[in-house]
């Protein structure tokens, strides 16, 4: 793999009981790029979060994250990523303080490192807050600077912005900007299809298991002579939903 | 070891701070103590005495045609008092009366049935000893029975309440991502009902101690709570596995359905042959009667259990956590 490749993914399936939810989809993400993974629901996109963090196991394919190989060695792959899954709510009795701190621990870093996150994700005025009084955008930055708890190089997102408001959804793309500044690679999954145009650098469609697209968001813009990704991206599913009918 | 005691750590301090856990940890036990503490308290005025007659079975025959005496042969002096039955051992015209305190009430009466039996008066020379015995009262069988209780429902309900709760929070997939292995989180869970029994277990002994039951604990009896917490807790995390993950809701159902029959239907608050007949033989031998009747063996009567309950348990135990434990994993990855 070469030095600039932080995911690599040839000809990965995944199938459920008879349902086979991921048909050989192959892409690469590059280091330090915010990468997203669009899609209609049930496209595959948690299965596919699923199998790059180690959880799910594929059926068949190559996929390495940074120089390890899943299923092999995810054992060293799980020290290197952090996950913020979909609704994240964390240990909605403990403080912010207290659940980072149960992470940073889980890690095996050092304690002072939950100081290093309060401040760095601006979770001063809350840190000793149980989550379950938290409004939904602190809740997310938890889950957020939870993900960063060790030496993490590249962050997988599933939905991350999900409910929150317009102001904290902001913030909270704010957040992400700043880590890709420090040359953390991120893994998006969205249906927010201004959030993918704003933050990514490239963009790859999923459809009813299949990769059909990877490009930056201003090539899809040009494709289907688009004025936003969300137009180029509902021209883009209806030409395949016309297709299969 | 030490991402097991973090992790136990954090679900202790979790869960204990929330008020539905302390509800089912210490206010429920100590609430169903209590109630059936006021209710049935003075126990055996609302059932037939059992007595047992040894040495005149046509005598025991006799007791059954009473409304407040059921005459039984052929069992042992110290199953009599473990169940709190009176024990009249007949010896030609002498008659010696075993019964707790809390029967003693019943000796005058028993006594008039046995002259009535004889067809003798007062005058005539028949001979009634009363021994005195250690005094057990349904409080003592009450807060045995409760211990047994808090295993069950802390054993499956804290097995499935963290692990569906955690999964509807998303911890579980977090948990899944990081470096805490499988066998990790399946044995943070075990310690963490382990730990919430023993809570519940010291609250119904306080319990207990104020009804003036002072239960003998031993090693054994600690070793045996852990058994019978793990025995639940395999069972809970079965349930919690073979549930499908998109209907999670439905492993808090199921083990509602579950826990509150074996509960009631037990020999927690009542012995088995209280129960109608068509339900005795469930009663009697479903795990938690057997557990319950170990720990009462333990803490009542400070005598060993019957070996072979304890090696039935051990081997439900086994497979119980062995199958529970696959079933919890947190990835198909390990």
């Amino acid at each position: 793999m070469s030095n600039g490749i932080a995911i690599e993914v040839k000809d990965l399936h995944k199938s459920f009981k008879d349902k086979e939810v991921l048909k050989g989809i192959s892409f690469t993400v590059n280091k330090g790029e915010i990468f997203s993974l669009l899609g209609p629901n049930g496209a595959g996109k948690t299965t596919t979060v699923k199998i790059l963090s180690c959880i799910l196991k594929p059926n068949k394919g190559y996929v390495r994250v940074l120089e390890y190989k899943i299923p092999e060695e995810c054992n060293k792959i799980r020290q290197n990523i952090g996950v913020l899954p979909q609704d994240y709510q964390g240990f909605i009795d403990l403080t912010v303080r207290e659940n980072l701190e149960y992470f940073v621990r889980l890690y095996e870093e050092d304690k002072s490192k939950v100081d290093e996150l309060i401040s760095m994700f601006n979770l001063e005025e809350v840190e000793n807050q149980k989550l379950r009084y938290l409004s939904g955008g602190y809740i997310r930055r938890v889950g957020l600077a939870s993900a960063f708890s060790g030496n993490q190089k590249i962050i997988f997102l599933d939905e991350p912005t999900v409910g929150l408001d317009p102001k904290a959804r902001r913030d909270f793309w704010e957040l992400l900007k700043t880590m890709k500044s420090k040359g953390i690679t991120i893994f998006l999954t969205t249906h927010y299809l201004d959030e993918a145009e704003k933050l990514s650098d490239r963009v790859a469609v999923l459809y009813k298991g299949k990769l059909i697209k990877v490009s930056t968001s201003k090539e899809l813009l040009n494709e289907f002579k688009a004025e936003n990704l969300e137009d180029a991206y509902l021209e883009l599913i209806n030409s395949l939903d016309d297709k299969n009918e | 070891m030490n991402r097991i005691i973090l992790t136990v750590s954090a679900l202790v301090k979790d869960n204990l701070r929330n008020r539905f856990v302390i509800f089912w940890v210490i206010v429920f036990p100590v609430l169903l103590t209590l109630l059936f503490s006021l209710v049935f308290g003075g126990f055996s005025n609302y059932f037939h005495v059992m007595v047992v007659v040894q040495g005149n079975e046509n005598l025991a025959k006799f007791l059954n045609t009473t409304d407040i005496f059921q005459g039984i042969t052929n069992v042992s002096l110290t199953y009599a008092m473990k169940h709190n039955y009176i024990y009249l051992e007949v010896n030609g015209t002498t008659f010696i009366i075993y019964a707790s305190k809390q029967n003693q009430q019943f000796i005058p009466t028993l006594e008039a049935i046995v002259r009535e039996y004889y067809q003798q008066d007062v005058n005539n020379n028949l001979h009634f000893n009363v021994a005195k015995i250690t005094n057990y009262t349904y409080y003592d069988y009450l807060i045995s029975g409760m211990i047994g209780i808090v295993s069950l429902s802390n054993g499956v309900l804290g097995i499935i309440g963290v692990s569906a709760g955690y999964y509807r929070d998303r911890l579980v997939e977090r948990l899944a991502a990081s470096p805490l292995r499988s066998y990790e989180w399946v044995i943070s869970l075990i310690v963490y009902v382990i730990i919430i029994t023993i809570i519940s277990t010291i609250t119904v002994i306080i319990l207990g101690i104020i009804f003036n039951f002072i239960p003998i604990i031993s090693l054994s009896f600690i070793g045996f709570i852990i058994l019978s917490t793990l025995l639940f807790g395999g069972l809970g995390a079965i349930i919690y596995g073979l549930t499908p993950k998109d209907k999670i809701f439905l492993s808090e159902i199921i083990s509602n359905i579950l826990i509150f029959p074996l509960m009631f239907l037990s020999n927690a608050f009542f012995p088995s042959n209280v129960y109608p007949q068509y339900i005795r033989e469930f009663v009697q031998y479903q795990p938690l009667s057997d557990i319950i009747t170990v720990i009462r063996d333990f803490t009542i009567y400070g005598t060993l259990p019957n070996m072979s309950t304890i090696l039935i348990i051990v081997i439900l135990t086994i497979i119980f956590i062995y199958t529970g434990g696959k079933l919890l994993k947190l990835r198909e990855i390990d």
